[in-house]
């Protein structure tokens, strides 16, 4: 173990001298300092490509819908929109583990990624709370996370794999459980912290931002909550970006019961379960999930081997009574009441947010409907939130739109 | 790279400004429609002609002195208590949203007025508003409305535990109620108090159409074991009231227990 330390440890450090000529002087890192940042894997990658455009290993919020298009701009062309303004185009991605929390308060290693750029000076931590995925291989670890182009503005972007990702997979991942998946972003913050001063990497300032799209855009908030409750010697948050998320849990899951529809199949069976989980619920799957599902979900699901789109193809259908089972979508069930229940306690509305907001949601997305964010207006009412509410596209191109508009917003 | 930023800077300042000017401001109609009203609540949606135009509502029940004041009144008054709360924000803050985006709605919506009077007479007033000066449009809209008779009881619950199963002994076993327990911990981080929690459930429940297959009529048992979620050792609070016609309906009774598989027991507040 220490001897893999120390490969890392010089990989970081030629990384470091090779990548950045105006910060070759690399700090020695104490390893063994249980409250940091432990390194296992560091490369570099650049964010654009030598002939303009995104750099294909970006991961980006897949929700299977065909949307090539947002009002008239190509998708493509709004990648090389986002290219157009960052500072630095090449990334250094240090993955490593962090002492984390299980979802009942236990200590849990995790892992998650942290992205720096490769010169210059670093201006803020931006902890990201990452949107969706299904596969392991998409990870915050394992892959490039689209949220750490941002890193390329001059900033140190610290990505969690959520409980069920990165060194965690074997485990179920608590979908939507607000404590324990805002709690690894604060986690990673805070080994984050050490370890950039341990490098000579730390930031400028010691105010943090906060940021996240979809499951994120929501989880960004628990983590507002939980670093306003728990965590506001520590940190000072300068600015909030949530996009698309889904803060009023209870009422878009609700909306897809009416419906009889969802925009994400694969959603239903990992809110029913990562609720179950995180909340220790006790329900049992097969009164939710319907026979197809009930038995490959272990598969589709847990395996972490399927993308959100394989996942959803793999459902095979958006139509709710075919996903839950009669029991599970009946009102009059002690255990669907529950279920919702737990649903309200992982919203994330009832708080007051003490930092600046900026919220965008498109007007037009189906995946999170639009609602959530007119609840979370509704709720939010007199704080200080820039709410930005358009035609953006689906639920996927909307998330392009919001990193860059991000990407334009950071100074 | 840098003529990039330019352009990009320029069309998003285009975009902002091409946003800003949708907003509508020359006078737009409105429809109110009520859909439902109960003792404490009153139901209704929102119908402009312009998706565009910008407004603000009040909902009152003869009890409240803004009830007296005509429509155009009760208008002036609404949003200037809107600006005054708007420059007290700015005033915390350098970066903040714009008026409209905080304090005034847009398009078909519907919302819902809690804590009526019960059996009086009441008005919704509308008015419409300019996002840029922040003055009201045109003439404001009212429609009247009577919320239904109190059906509040004077009913009181007593709760017991025989191990872990919690027994409910309403005083009026003709009566419906409803109950439900929070970890001590989740009602003061997730709700700051009791009370939001509790109304804030009933509202879900209400909302999605659960309540009539959650209340209770008459001697309650639950088992707590059956629970995966409690946790030995912790404190939770049992809260209690009746809940009839779509309102809750009693007091709130409230009781603390502390949670062991091999039994619960009740504190003293």
């Amino acid at each position: 173990m220490v001897e893999m330390k120390k490969i890392v440890f010089t990989a970081l450090t030629l990384l470091f001298a090779l990548a950045s000529c105006r910060h070759p002087e690399i700090q020695y890192v104490d390893f063994h300092n249980s409250s940091t940042f432990h390194p296992y894997s560091v490369k570099s990658a650049d964010v654009a490509m030598p002939d303009g455009s995104l750099n294909p290993e970006v991961v980006l919020l897949d929700d299977g819908s065909e949307d090539t298009k947002i009002a008239s701009t190509p998708i493509t062309s709004m990648a090389r929109d986002l290219l157009g303004v960052i500072n630095c185009n090449r990334l250094i991605h240090i993955a490593g583990t962090f002492e984390g929390h299980d979802v009942d308060g236990t200590p849990l290693v995790q892992s998650g990624k942290l992205l720096l750029p490769a010169e210059g000076p670093v201006k803020n931590i931006i902890l990201v709370s990452h949107f969706t995925i299904g596969a392991n291989s998409e990870c915050p670890s394992e892959a490039f996370p689209l949220e750490g182009i941002v890193a390329s503005k001059g900033y140190a972007v610290a990505i969690a794999d959520y409980i069920g990702y990165g060194v965690t997979a074997n485990r179920i991942h608590p979908y939507m459980h607000t404590e324990s998946t805002a709690r690894s972003v604060v986690d990673m913050g805070l080994a984050v912290l050490p370890f950039l001063e341990e490098i000579g990497r730390k930031p400028e300032s010691d105010e943090i931002i906060l940021m996240g799209y979809s499951q994120g855009g929501s989880t960004t908030m628990a983590v507002l909550d939980l670093i306003q409750d728990e965590y506001h010697d520590t940190f000072k948050v300068k600015q909030v970006y949530c996009g698309g998320g889904p803060y009023d849990l209870a009422a878009t899951f609700d909306v897809s019961m009416e419906l009889d529809q969802t925009g994400i199949p694969s959603a239903i069976p990992m809110i029913v379960q990562g609720i179950n989980e995180g909340e220790h619920l006790g329900l049992e799957m097969k009164d939710f999930f319907q026979e197809r599902l009930l038995n490959n979900y272990q598969e589709w699901i847990n395996s972490k081997k399927y993308p959100v789109k394989e996942i959803n193809k793999l459902i095979g259908s958006s139509a709710l009574h075919e996903i839950m089972t009669p029991e599970g979508r009946d009102k009059n069930s002690p255990k669907t009441a529950r279920l919702y229940k737990a649903l309200l306690l992982n919203s994330t509305l009832y708080f007051i947010p003490h930092a600046p907001v900026y919220m965008l949601h498109s007007t037009v997305d189906q995946t999170v409907p639009f609602q959530n964010a007119l609840s979370a207006k509704a709720w939010f009412k007199g704080c200080d939130i820039h709410y930005d509410f358009d035609d953006y596209g689906k639920h996927g191109t909307a998330c392009l739109k919001f990193i860059m508009k991000v990407a334009s917003m950071l100074p | 790279m840098k003529k990039t930023v330019v352009i990009l800077l320029a069309l998003l300042a285009f975009t902002g400004c091409s946003k800003k000017s949708r907003l509508e401001t020359s006078e737009c109609n409105f429809q109110i429609n009520i859909t439902q009203v109960s003792a404490t609540k009153v139901y209704f949606e929102v119908v402009p002609d312009n998706v565009y135009a910008c407004y603000l509502w009040w909902a009152c029940t003869s009890d409240s002195k803004e009830y007296d004041l005509s429509k155009e009144e009760l208008a002036r008054q609404m949003l200037s208590d809107s600006k005054i709360s708007y420059e007290a924000m700015k005033g915390e803050s350098d970066v903040y949203a714009s008026f409209a985006d905080a304090f005034l709605f847009r398009g078909k919506r519907t919302f819902t007025c809690k804590s009526l009077m019960p059996d009086a007479p009441g008005k919704i007033v509308l008015a419409q508003v300019n996002p840029n000066t922040r003055e009201i449009i045109g003439e404001p809209v009212e429609v009247r409305f009577t919320t239904t008779e109190d059906n509040y009881r004077d009913m009181t619950f007593r709760a017991s535990f025989q191990g872990t199963v919690l027994t409910i002994i309403p005083s009026d076993p003709s009566r419906t109620y409803f109950w439900d327990y929070i970890s001590e911990r989740q009602a003061e981080d997730d709700f700051a108090t009791l009370y939001l929690y509790y109304y804030n459930l009933v509202y879900m429940y209400e909302d999605y159409g659960f309540m009539a297959g959650l209340c209770k009529k008459g001697t309650d048992s639950f088992d707590l074991s059956q629970d995966a979620n409690l946790v030995p050792g912790v404190k939770y609070y049992l809260v209690i009231s009746a809940y009839e016609e779509g309102e809750i309906s009693s007091d709130l009774t409230f009781y603390n227990f502390v949670y062991y598989p091999e039994g619960c027991v009740m504190e003293e507040d």
